[in-house]
């Protein structure tokens, strides 16, 4: 029999980026909130502080702060046809745990998604006519354009304090930042970091060839800055030790350096951690829901009732806590009929290598997480797909983020595996070698997507979310083509040797790519084909907001978080303005 | 005049011999110190390993790198010291170069300088800003970036173990208010505004009580061109010499607090006025009629020199005993014994540290 607390206004499941963005707009809006966290509390101090920071071993390949797979983890499968098998150890994709979530330990690469990327199926439609998409895509719109969510970046950019360089200011378009983003109103609120040795050379071969390289967006700043929450964040050291680790410095935009003091020392907001959410409840009729289960910590299930319920966990959680709570229909891929799951998608990488002569010192360690220069001219639909036969993109840059011993150490195809010889090749070439970055995007298909697993449990009882995917022919096309691009850069670069291979046959699970996992509860205007209207609001449960990359229909080549961050503060404020003082749908069906 | 208590403060704790105590805890003869380094040790003591009296950085150990990165920042302005921008300018680059290899090599002992008096609860902050951080205050923990224990960095950031704690208080405080801005990154600017007093003051002390580290070898410090090879190269240029002969020769008498502070600025003022002892015959002295001499050189902001007759440090103690008898501190000195007693000489001293210009 579970306990019963105090109803509340609101109660937010997930304290990460959501959690935090949408704690703070509904306290400020004088509503009464419960933030759960399943993980456990962690500030800059005393959490994050060096040296015992810098322990890679135990934050880069042990994974301290990510979830522990021994308690939840995903089971995985290539298709349907296949048996899915639990994750044992994590290795494509990272998920966090924790006070913070996953953007307490991101590397801070914080980007708009374009317009054509919110209209991806119209654009391709109208480009490229309807027959040019391979039959197995499932590209949507968003709902939502560019224009609308400038507003929104602008907030959630100053609220971070990110360091950059505008490339289309109101429509001018501005030589040395992105010039194929959409108009943006003001300059970013920080001037871009430091260029780094192996990105200007970057650069300079960009710019030979012709195309229109810009400094890498970044979330860990060039220099102290007061947001408009009060809160101040501090200058990057470049220490080379940021995705995975907390920063000790105050340097990296994450809720507990951006928001989250100012959140928890409001009255009206209430902070549990250690508290997992084990579903949403909803009354007899099935369309409002009446508030959460938990599992404290010591495993006592509480009820905890809300006018409001806010899903913010990490994306394909968010997904599962829907199919956990039966909350719209599941998606069943034979019939293509439900939206719960349907969608997903990742990030489709490749990394060629410059090896350069020993007279090139490019000191890999004095990296940051989001440093460096690079490229749209590849990404999105920025370049004419039409003699291609592909959708999509990938930015391209030198944005190198670390040179630590365990993981780095770039050799030739040919060094031995082992032995004297890899030794001799690691000496040669730690500090002489330029990663590049081919940074893809992942369309959506009818195989591709997330349900319950009908085998496996998670420590709580509860079925594990299965996860089936594979890369799509279209992206194995597009990452053929763009990293042919980058070796090209690569070779003017001016190395001795350059080496790069696209992405190619079956995706690995057990190889670290990104922790970019989308889709599965995707926003739309059509409620057959999405979960969630415009808002994020679930056209199932309309007192349900479900905010994450989990609303993505399908992944561009940017990084996610740029666009969650605005996504967060442009439903905050559909609830605030339109949501709260005429509670009820706020898209007609 | 705080300072001068301070330092005589500190001198009551003086050793009659400043040199007996200075061995390297390696037990091993210590490197002969070149000659342009005769002007850093002068204050910064024996092999750069501290000032007893207080208040002057331990700059043995320091690597080459940072203490060169200091030298031109006295000479750009974004450190402030009148003494420091004297020095700088007198140093040549290759001075430089010979000066900061020395020390960033030398292996010198602690040197117990004061630190100062604070509640029991201070050593808590103090070791909790060191090692963690402070979530109020919204700093980081300083060995994030000063390395475990304090012990540093290299070659950019320096160690804070063993540090002289008056030093490191004042060095906050310049941090704080802007006198010091020699970080790209403002980052000890922003630590620097973020702290108390108090807290400033917990972890100087916390710093100042711990073993100062050795100094790094010579190939952990790299790409920079190594000490040595620099030195190597500059070979011919170096000076060995047995000991500092100026600091060894010191033998000034305690000076303790409680003379100092009877110290009477105006007394002293009216002996020099009084031409009894023929002060004002040698040299121009602001504030006393009639001393425009010019055999000897004017004690216009003597307060702030760095040195008595080119070669003492400028102590309280040191001071007092060259006004009562410059020849037997100084054999060469132009200056006679002007049968100044000790009294006497306590109370011109007095007034000679309140001309600051």
């Amino acid at each position: 029999m579970a306990q019963r607390r105090e109803e509340v206004d609101v109660v937010l499941i997930g304290m990460g980026l959501v959690g935090t963005v949408l704690g703070r707009e509904l306290t400020r809006a004088g509503l009464r909130v419960v933030g759960l966290e399943r993980g456990e509390a962690r500030d800059t101090v005393p959490d994050f502080q060096g040296p015992a920071m810098h322990d890679e071993l135990r934050y880069a390949m042990r994974l301290a702060l990510m979830q522990d797979a021994s308690k939840e983890t995903i089971t995985f499968r290539h298709s349907p046809r296949d048996t899915a098998l639990p994750v044992r150890r994590w290795g494509s994709f990272l998920p966090g745990s924790g006070l913070g979530g996953s953007m307490s330990h991101w590397n801070g690469q914080l980007f708009r998604f374009q317009d054509d990327d919110f209209q991806m199926y119209t654009r391709t439609v109208e480009r490229y006519g309807a027959n040019f998409l391979d039959p197995e895509i499932t590209i949507q719109d968003w709902g939502i354009t560019a224009a609308e969510l400038e507003p929104y970046f602008d907030r959630w950019e100053y609220l971070l304090g990110v360091s950059g360089k505008a490339g289309n200011l109101q429509g001018e378009l501005i030589p040395g930042g992105n010039v194929f983003e959409d108009p943006r109103s003001r300059e970013y609120p920080t001037p871009p970091q430091k260029e780094p040795y192996g990105s200007a050379i970057f650069r300079r071969a960009a710019l030979e060839l012709g195309y229109n390289p810009y400094p890498q967006p970044s979330a860990n700043l060039s220099q102290p800055y007061t947001n408009p929450e009060g809160m101040q964040l501090q200058t990057c050291t470049f220490c080379g030790f940021c995705e995975r680790f907390g920063c000790e410095h105050f340097a990296k935009s994450s809720p507990q350096t951006i928001l989250l003091p100012v959140l928890l020392a409001d009255e009206r907001f209430e902070l549990r951690t250690g508290c997992n959410v084990l579903r949403i409840n909803r009354d007899s009729t099935g369309r409002i829901a009446t508030g959460v289960t938990y599992a404290d910590r010591s495993g006592q299930e509480i009820e905890q009732p809300a006018s409001l319920v806010i899903l913010g966990a990490y994306a394909y959680n968010n997904v599962r806590m829907l199919l956990l709570s039966q909350i719209g229909q599941p998606y069943d891929p034979q019939t293509a009929t439900g939206a719960v799951g349907k969608n997903y998608a990742y990030q489709t990488m490749s990394y060629p290598q410059v090896f350069y002569d020993e007279s090139i010192h490019i000191n890999p360690f004095m990296r940051s997480g989001a440093n460096g220069t690079m490229i749209s001219d590849f990404a999105g639909d920025n370049f004419d797909h039409g003699p291609h036969g592909f959708v999509g993109g990938a930015y391209i840059g030198e944005i190198m983020t670390n040179g630590r011993p365990i993981g780095f150490h770039p050799v030739p195809p040919d060094t031995p595996g082992w032995g004297s010889g890899w030794k001799r090749a690691v000496a040669r070439h730690y500090n002489h070698t330029s990663v590049i970055n081919v940074h893809g995007s992942s369309v959506a298909t009818r195989s591709n997507y997330l349900d319950l697993d009908p085998t496996y449990r998670d420590a709580w009882g509860l079925p594990l979310l299965r996860m089936t995917f594979d890369f799509p022919e279209n992206d194995l096309r597009m990452s053929a083509y763009c990293t042919d691009r980058a070796i090209e850069i690569g070779r003017e670069m001016g190395g001795q040797l350059v080496t790069g291979e696209p992405r190619t046959g079956r995706y690995d699970m057990t190889e670290y790519q990104t922790t970019h996992n989308t889709g599965g509860a995707i926003m739309g205007t059509d409620p057959s084909t999405s979960v969630v209207n415009r808002y994020l609001q679930s056209w199932d449960v309309p007192n349900l907001f479900v905010i994450g990359a989990s609303a993505y229909p399908q992944n561009a080549s940017y990084n996610p978080t740029g666009t969650l961050g605005a996504l967060a503060y442009w439903a905050a404020d559909a609830i605030v303005s339109q949501y709260l003082p005429s509670p009820g749908p706020l898209v007609p069906t | 005049m705080r300072r001068a208590l301070l330092l005589a403060a500190a001198a009551a704790l003086l050793p009659a011999s400043v040199t007996a105590q200075m061995a390297p805890p390696s037990g091993r003869t210590p490197p002969p110190v070149p000659g342009p380094a005769q002007t850093c040790v002068a204050c910064h003591g024996p092999m750069g390993a501290g000032n007893q009296a207080g208040g002057i950085p331990r700059i043995a150990g320091l690597t080459q790198y940072y203490s060169t990165k200091q030298l031109r920042s006295y000479l750009d302005g974004t450190r402030q010291n009148a003494q420091m921008e004297a020095i700088a300018r007198s140093l040549s680059e290759e001075d430089i170069a010979v000066v900061t290899a020395y020390f960033a090599q030398v292996d010198a002992p602690a040197v117990r300088a004061p630190i100062p008096t604070a509640p029991v609860e201070s050593n808590a902050l103090g070791r909790q800003l060191a090692e963690i951080g402070s979530s109020n205050l919204g700093v980081q923990a300083c060995n994030s970036c000063h390395g475990p224990g304090g012990a540093g960095e290299p070659p950019a950031i320096p160690q804070l173990a063993g540090q002289d704690a008056y030093y490191m208080i004042t060095t906050l405080n310049a941090w704080q208010a802007g006198i010091r801005r020699n970080d790209a990154g403002a980052q000890m600017t922003m630590i620097a505004r973020a702290l108390t007093p108090e807290a400033i003051v917990a972890v100087a002390r916390h710093y100042a009580r711990l073993p100062p580290p050795p100094p790094i070898p010579l190939n952990q410090v790299s790409p920079l061109p190594s000490p040595a090879e620099r030195l190597a190269a500059l070979k011919d240029r170096v000076v060995a010499v047995e000991a500092a002969p100026a600091t060894a020769a010191i033998t000034a008498p305690r000076l303790s607090p409680l003379e100092w502070n009877a110290a009477d600025p105006a007394r002293g003022q009216r002996i020099l006025l009084s031409a009894q002892h023929g002060c004002t015959g040698c040299h121009t002295i602001p504030g006393v009629r009639g001393a425009n001499g010019i055999a000897g050189p004017s004690l216009a902001g003597m307060a702030r020199r760095a040195f008595i007759a080119g070669q003492l440090p400028n102590r309280a103690d040191i001071l007092v005993a060259f006004l009562q008898d410059p020849p037997a501190l100084v054999p060469d000195t132009g200056m006679p014994n002007t049968g100044l007693t000790r009294e006497e000489a306590l109370h011109v001293a007095a007034y000679l540290n309140t001309l600051e210009r």
